[in-house]
């Protein structure tokens, strides 16, 4: 079984504004706080251990400028067979491309024409650098596979299910709201994306880091970018709950209850209110309530 | 098993030197860090003073990742409240070939490794050496790392593992540390605008400044620094491991009480604080006759404890150099000659003792004990007392002459002239 892991080069000590949560484009970048995010290892891991338990090769694959090629070094060196980087036909930072756009120039080798098709991609559910977790369903999308993400288990076993002809399929847990977990099973060809805790990336051995893994990186270059949305809304400034005018105490109050009336907050959640409408209308009823409560702008 | 001519251990200074040496000589090196990077894990004061890399690394100014270059030198005696400096600025320093450095260690470092892995050195991170391997003979033939397949052989290992060195201290070349031969050295790096540091120190483009601070932590005997970066400041301080056991004081709040000292706070005030960090200093008076080298084994840098403390003034990463080049070329020779026993790599000591290695470390060996003793920690106060009777105009009295300045204040002191004159004499015999 051909097995992928999609690994992305990212910023592993963002400087971000502890106020704020903006994180800052000023400060010194060197090769030393470039690397994966602990999904990415978790996902290389995963994909690893599911081709030696079926018996297959993994190939590491990375969208990302020649610096990503010390990531795939080091992917080879734990077992990766192969390693592929995919260079973007566009000028611009990698970091800025669309969800859409990179989960096409990885389809663009793992898909059943490319360099280095494969059954089964395993994503790392989100990058640390304000990841949203879209590439692997894009890319699900683009492959016309199954996906199952933010994966917190996968059993590699081969499941005696898959006959000769037959591809098989893999049993996954997934994390849901409340504590609660979702067992899947995902049939290939699939597209899995894992959380970091899923599986520890292993150490390479001593001998594979000693051998040259000189010139084995291949590249590839990715068809034209797409148009379409990023993963992640842009925003000018961070997330900021808008002022809500409160009714000002009772003038007639002395002033100890005019006090505690400004500094306690008001008694009980204001009352619920359903709302039976055309969906147009209800739609117009819930912006204008974000609006009102501040969490919606303008208008 | 793989087998090198030479394995170095550890990428600090003294580990890249050794192995870009021994490279540079013909020998096949393996480099090894514990570290994800070289200069990881590394603390430092922050200046470097790099002639010692003249001949190994022709013009390196030119490549090194240099912050500033040290152009201002201060030495600041204070008390609680008061504070007199000797300041000292040459602008040529700003020029090549430079005097200090300031430099991020985990830059240099890596800077320093890459400079060995392209002269051949074949550097690997994040391994950790856990034992020496050793031959029949008990000499040693190799290491054992932390990973699978982990076992290198070499013809010569060199230990350059830093001030807690396993690899010493297992090959019986350094007993078991006691804290009696070790420093703590503890720094703050504090961010501010470069504008701001230029303007606050007084430099202009490259220029950097170093000060050093005697007597004001008051409980404790340590000495604090300063040190410009581009865009930060570290702040230091560093003191006998013993007396901070003994003092029960955290390291931090030795930074604390340097920072808040009234002749320092302004240079500070509004930085944002990045990074903390302590290490271990081995106090190198003790170092003048550790043993460096066994059968198949040779000692450089902090792990030998080959470093300058001569009052408030730390030099390590130069000692580190130093003894990295001599061992790398004393291994490769032994390499080349097929005998690496420890007869054969003796030349290792005395190619340091006919450099400034062991020759400034004999020459400096008293002052760290001096410094400790009692009367020298009164003498900033006193300093700064005579200065201040000295500076203030009492009129209608007339002004006081300075030797009756002098002796009053010693008395005021519980300190004789006489001592004043000896260790006046002491100090000037150890730097003269
Ligand atoms: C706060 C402070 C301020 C200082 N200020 C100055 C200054 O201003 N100027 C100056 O010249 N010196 C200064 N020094 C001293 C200087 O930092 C050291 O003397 C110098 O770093 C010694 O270099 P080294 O290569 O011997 O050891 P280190 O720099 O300590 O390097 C040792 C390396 O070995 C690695 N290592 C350790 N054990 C193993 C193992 N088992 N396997 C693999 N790798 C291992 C470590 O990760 C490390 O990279 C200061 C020290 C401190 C603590």
């Amino acid at each position: 079984m051909r097995v992928a892991a999609a690994l992305k080069l990212v910023d592993l000590r963002p400087d971000v504004d502890p106020l704020t949560g903006v994180v800052r484009e000023s400060h010194r970048r060197d090769a030393h706080t470039l690397g994966v995010s602990p999904a990415d290892q978790a996902a290389l891991e995963t994909a690893l251990r599911i081709a030696e338990a079926r018996g297959g090769e993994v190939a590491a694959v990375s969208v990302g400028p020649p610096a990503a090629e010390a990531v795939l070094r080091e992917a080879l060196t734990v077992g990766a067979a192969r390693a592929v980087r995919v260079e973007l036909p566009t000028a611009g930072p990698h970091g800025s491309a669309s969800s859409a756009t990179v989960a096409a120039a990885l389809a663009s080798v793992v898909g059943p024409d490319g360099p280095a098709p494969a059954e089964l991609v395993v994503c790392g559910d989100a990058s640390l650098d304000r990841g949203s977790g879209a590439v692997p369903a894009f890319l699900a999308e683009e492959l016309g596979a199954a996906q199952a993400l933010g994966l917190v288990a996968v059993s590699a076993a081969a499941d005696g299910a898959a006959r000769p002809g037959e591809r098989g399929e893999l049993h996954a847990v997934r994390r849901l709201d409340r504590g609660h977990r979702e067992v899947l099973r995902v049939p290939l060809p699939a597209v899995m994306s894992v959380e970091a805790g899923t599986a520890e990336l292993r150490r390479a051995p001593l001998p594979a880091l000693l051998e040259s893994t000189d010139g084995r990186v291949e590249t590839a270059l990715a068809p034209a970018p797409r148009t379409g949305v990023s993963g992640f809304p842009q925003r000018a400034e961070p997330f900021r709950p808008g002022p809500r005018p409160l009714p000002g105490p009772d003038p007639s109050g002395d002033a100890l209850r005019r006090a505690i009336a400004v500094t306690t907050s008001p008694a009980g959640r204001p009352p619920r209110r359903t709302v039976a409408a055309a969906p147009e209308e209800a739609a117009a009823e819930l912006l204008r309530y974000l609006r009102e409560t501040g969490h919606l702008r303008g208008g | 098993m793989t087998r090198f001519d030479v394995v170095v251990v550890g990428a600090g200074p003294a580990g890249s030197a050794a192995a870009l040496t021994a490279a540079q000589a013909g020998a096949s090196v393996l480099l090894l860090e514990r570290g994800p990077f070289p200069g990881a894990k590394n603390v430092h004061g922050g200046v470097i003073y790099g002639r010692v890399l003249d001949d190994l690394v022709p013009r390196w100014w030119e490549q090194a990742p240099i912050q500033r270059w040290v152009t201002r030198r201060s030495l600041m005696m204070a008390t609680g409240a008061q504070a007199l400096s000797v300041d000292y600025r040459n602008g040529a320093w700003a020029e090549p070939p430079y005097n200090g450095a300031i430099a991020y260690r985990s830059e240099f470092d890596s800077w320093l490794a890459g400079v060995a892995e392209r002269a051949g050195a074949r550097l690997v991170c994040s391994t950790t050496a856990t034992a020496l391997l050793r031959g029949p003979d008990g000499s040693v033939r190799g290491v054992r790392t932390d990973r699978e397949g982990g076992e290198v052989e070499a013809g010569v290992v060199i230990a350059c593992d830093g001030a807690n060195s396993l690899l010493a201290r297992e090959a019986g070349l350094r007993p078991s540390g006691s804290a009696e031969d070790f420093a703590l050295g503890a720094k703050e790096v504090l961010a501010l605008p470069r504008d701001e540091i230029d303007r606050r120190f007084g430099l202009t483009g490259r220029e950097g400044a170093a000060m050093e601070v005697l007597g004001c932590t008051a409980d404790v005997p340590a000495s604090a620094f300063l040190h410009t970066a581009l865009d930060t400041v570290s702040v230091g301080v560093l003191v006998p491991a013993a007396d901070l056991a003994r003092s029960r004081i955290r390291p931090e709040e030795l930074i604390a009480e340097v920072k808040a000292h009234p002749a320092i706070a302004p240079y500070l005030r509004g930085a944002e604080l990045k990074e903390y960090a302590a290490h271990l200093v081995p106090d190198g008076s003790r170092a003048v006759l550790p043993r460096l080298a066994g059968p198949g084994i040779l000692v450089c840098g902090d792990a030998a404890g080959l470093v300058l403390t001569a009052g408030p003034w730390l030099e390590g990463v130069n000692f580190a150099i130093g003894s990295g080049i001599a061992a790398g070329e004393a291994a490769a020779a032994a390499v080349r000659a097929g005998d690496t026993g420890a007869a054969a790599l003796a030349g290792y000591r005395s190619r340091l003792e006919s450099s400034f290695v062991l020759g400034d470390l004999h020459r400096f060996r008293d002052v760290p004990h001096l410094m400790r003793s009692e009367r020298m920690r009164r003498y900033p106060r006193l300093a700064c007392d005579a200065a201040e009777r000295l500076l203030t105009v009492d009129n209608p009295r007339p002004k006081p002459g300075v030797t009756t300045v002098l002796r009053e204040v010693a008395a005021a002191h519980g300190a004789r002239m006489r001592d004043l004159a000896r260790d006046g004499w002491q100090l000037l015999r150890s730097f003269g």
